[in-house]
């Protein structure tokens, strides 16, 4: 042979080597698989990356622990889809989404009627090989809201019932002016789950007004009182434009805060969280 | 000094550093050491001084760099795109959060080994993180300064020209459109060095007049690297096989070309044809079956992404008919809908109940032919993708770490030799074809000249391999991924063209200054 082949052949023999080292995927705790993943458990993520994959096998951490999801119901997958041998594309999924519904968040949050729930409905599916194996069930997760922008959504504590306890101003969505925040930082509104329709016909004069006589019966049913004994309290309705109004929007969301300008409240006002619902 | 007098002492000078000539091997051994170590710290320092510089991340870091055991130490809400996170720390990966496109399937991409090899020289080097990307630039800058070295070696004639063409290729590569990819968390950068190694493997190919074994390792060996980087260079395959059996491989024991067949049989030519060339045929039966064994690990959810891309991103939305289209495929009229959308997005074709029927009548053949039997749509695709080509570079995604102090999204342009020139072929767009043209014209001449040193002939030949395979990148990306991220997809038909500059220079100086090229023991043509 060539004397000048040899380094030819060197380098090929050891890209050879280098290929037959495979990568190393680094294993800490093992995998839990998703129907082991029973409703309670939470889960957390290092990257949103992780976070926004479709199927999720990771180890669940304590509930006490900082965690961004937590599982709130299973419900199985059937029809035509669980049918298929190999895993359908995740976008496939559409359809079940649904069965994530936000009634059973609700009832998993323990939140009262007037209780808005700032957690997102997230759905898990069974990785590939959990399909092969006959997995149909799909994880419904409970995302909490943001409180902070820099470490995303984040508690580090259960959502179950939350709503019905005070550290839930922690995982509910107010208002600083025009700035959504958590309520246990200062803020001028709470949002009521109440969204109502106006009386057709023409603008109102004082739409505020108006808003205002609708929402009452729902914000003090939130209070757990009437407002009468909170004179310090008024209510905060968002309502149409009159731009809107001609686009046929008379939905209105109400809203409860401080009466005074520029005053803040700090914690929710919700009867639930207080334990008067 | 005279004019005259100071370019005679420039003329001694030269000689005395054997810069013009025929150079010796010794001289063309330290040229060739000083011209690799030189670009090498070129390279090194326009990644490194005054600051890293590299690329940020698209999205697909995750699924290269993941089997390492290793995530981006990015805040959560950090940018991976606006700037270069070049630290990556250790980190348990499970189910299908590691794998291409979050579908737990493995991505493999010999890039693969060259971050394998950073994570190791990592703490080595005392940078922080279980693998720092800074890393990997450095063993590319080297293995960049080494290949550098090797063309000067390979190339023919005197040693000033050997040096201004290799100068071509580094500034090329050292060009911010090519350079910020050494410190990225991308495939590419394999590639683009496998790119580059195969011009010297090519160069060592066609040395002698029969292809000698070690080119032939070589060769496949770049070859092989260069499209298990990146699979859509897969389109290097045909190339490559017309580049392993351009010439003959096995020696005769009478050291003679095998004579041409006497009584004029066919088989019996080929039959010849093929005993001259059975090692180059072994190198092809190993390159087709590791490309098709490579091919089948690919990822189902990447192809998947790719042949959507072809459809809804590509050819709909610039058919003047898109609604015929989807009937010519046998696909469901309504996913027109679906027109101009990515397969993850809200209104993807994957979430309306037609998608299983789609899937099975649409096939990536039945894509093919669609766009062949339409030739008119080709000249479309061809115009669209020549724009693209005239725009290295991406600019959407930073250069700069975060804590750099640049804003978001800025891009670094100290070298842009090659961004500069290919401004004015976005001015003039049919310059391109036009290079690729005359480049291949260029090559072929020269490797046709029967007067011109087999390493002359070699450097024809190696040009008209290298507008070939930027040909078959182009429209194998223009038909697959169309107009989807069209400019990141085009960044290894940039490189080629970049290079036919370089490459259609040498050639011509080559033709028009024969001597150069003509082999030494041969009388001087008239």
């Amino acid at each position: 042979m060539d004397m000048r082949t040899f380094p030819a052949l060197l380098g090929a023999a050891g890209l050879l080597l280098l290929t037959g080292c495979g990568p190393d995927r680094s294993s800490g705790a093992p995998a839990v698989p998703t129907s082991l993943q029973s409703v309670g458990t939470c889960h957390t993520f290092r990257t949103q990356y992780e976070m926004v994959q479709p199927s999720d096998v990771a180890p669940p951490v304590p509930c006490d622990r900082p965690h961004r999801s937590e599982t709130y119901a299973l419900v199985t997958i059937d029809g035509p889809l669980a049918t298929s041998p190999t895993r359908p594309e995740p976008e496939q999924f559409d359809a079940y989404a649904s069965r994530c519904d936000a009634e059973t968040l609700r009832q998993y949050l323990g939140a009262g009627p007037r209780d808005a729930v700032s957690f997102s409905a997230w759905s898990r599916i069974p990785t590939r090989e959990e399909w092969a194996g006959g997995v149909r069930t799909m994880r419904c997760e409970a995302v909490p809201p943001v409180q902070n922008a820099a470490a995303g959504p984040l508690i580090a504590f259960s959502a179950r019932d939350v709503l019905m306890k005070s550290e839930s101003a922690a995982v509910r969505n107010c208002e600083f002016g025009t700035e959504v925040v958590t309520c246990d930082q200062p803020h001028d509104r709470e949002e009521v789950n109440a969204w109502l329709d106006l009386d057709e016909g023409p603008y109102p004069d004082d739409v505020k007004a108006a808003a205002a006589d609708v929402c009452r019966p729902f914000v003090e049913e939130f209070l757990g009182h009437t407002l009468k004994h909170s004179p310090d309290l008024t209510i905060k309705a968002r309502t149409p434009s009159k731009g809107d109004w001609e686009k046929d929007t008379r939905t209105v969301k109400c809203g409860v805060g401080p009466a005074a300008a520029g005053a803040t409240v700090t914690g929710t006002l919700s009867a639930s969280a207080k334990g008067q619902a | 000094m005279t004019a005259y007098e100071a370019r005679a002492a420039l003329g001694r000078a030269a000689m005395r550093l054997r810069l013009i000539g025929e150079p010796d091997r010794r001289s063309v051994r330290t040229a060739a050491a000083f011209a690799g170590a030189g670009w090498t710290i070129v390279m090194l320092l326009r990644l490194m001084l005054g600051g890293v510089v590299g690329m940020g991340d698209n999205g697909d870091a995750v699924q290269l760099l993941c089997p390492l055991g290793v995530v981006s130490n990015h805040p959560w809400d950090g940018q991976p795109s606006a700037h270069l996170y070049p630290t990556w720390v250790a980190h348990d990966w499970y189910g299908e959060t590691c794998g291409a496109q979050g579908s737990g399937e493995q991505y493999y991409s010999s890039q693969q080994l060259v971050l394998a090899l950073a994570k190791v020289l990592t703490p080595v080097l005392g940078l922080p993180g279980a693998l720092d990307l800074r890393a990997a630039g450095a063993l590319l800058a080297f293995a960049f300064g080494a290949l550098i070295a090797l063309l000067v070696v390979l190339l023919p004639g005197p040693l000033w020209l050997r040096l201004t063409v290799t100068a071509g290729f580094g500034l090329i590569m050292c060009d911010s459109a090519f350079a910020g990819f050494f410190i990225s968390p991308f495939s590419e950068p394999g590639a683009l060095i496998g790119l580059l190694l195969l011009c010297p493997a090519l160069l060592l190919l066609w040395r002698r007049p029969d292809s000698a074994l070690g080119g032939i390792v070589l060769t496949t060996v770049a070859v092989l690297f260069t499209i298990t980087a990146k699979p859509q260079l897969i389109s290097l395959v045909p190339v490559a096989m017309l580049a392993l059996l351009w010439l003959p491989s096995a020696r005769r024991k009478d050291n003679k070309e095998p004579a041409p067949a006497a009584n004029g049989k066919s088989q019996q030519r080929l039959g010849r044809w093929l005993a001259a060339r059975w090692p180059a045929l072994i190198a092809c039966v190993v390159l087709c079956g590791v490309t098709a064994g490579f091919a089948a690990t690919q990822p189902k959810r990447l192809n998947e992404l790719v042949w959507y891309d072809a459809v809804f991103v590509e050819m709909l939305p610039h058919s003047p008919d898109p609604v015929a289209d989807l009937k010519a495929l046998g696909a469901d009229t309504r996913l027109i809908s679906s027109m101009n959308s990515r397969m993850n997005d809200l209104n993807s074709a994957a979430r309306t109940p037609y998608w299983d029927d789609y899937r099975q009548n649409v096939t990536p053949a039945k894509i093919v032919v669609h766009f062949l039997t339409n030739p008119g749509r080709l000249v479309g695709m061809g115009a669209r993708g020549i724009q693209a080509v005239t725009r290295p570079g991406l600019e959407y995604l930073g250069s700069y770490p975060a804590d750099s102090g640049h804003e978001p999204y800025a891009k670094e342009h100290r070298i842009a030799v090659v961004s500069t020139v290919f401004d004015g072929f976005r001015a003039v767009p049919a310059l391109v074809p036009l290079l690729w043209l005359g480049t291949i014209v260029l090559g072929a001449m020269l490797a046709s000249r029967t007067w011109a040193r087999h390493s002359a002939r070699a450097v024809g030949r190696l040009t008209v391999c290298v507008v070939l395979a930027l040909l078959l990148q182009f429209w194998s990306v223009v038909l697959t991924e169309g107009a989807s991220d069209l400019i990141k997809h085009m960044i290894f038909t940039d490189f080629l063209t970049a290079l036919c500059i370089p490459l259609a220079v040498l050639c011509f100086w080559l033709l028009y200054r024969r001597e150069h090229a003509m082999a030494p023991e041969q009388p001087q043509a008239g």
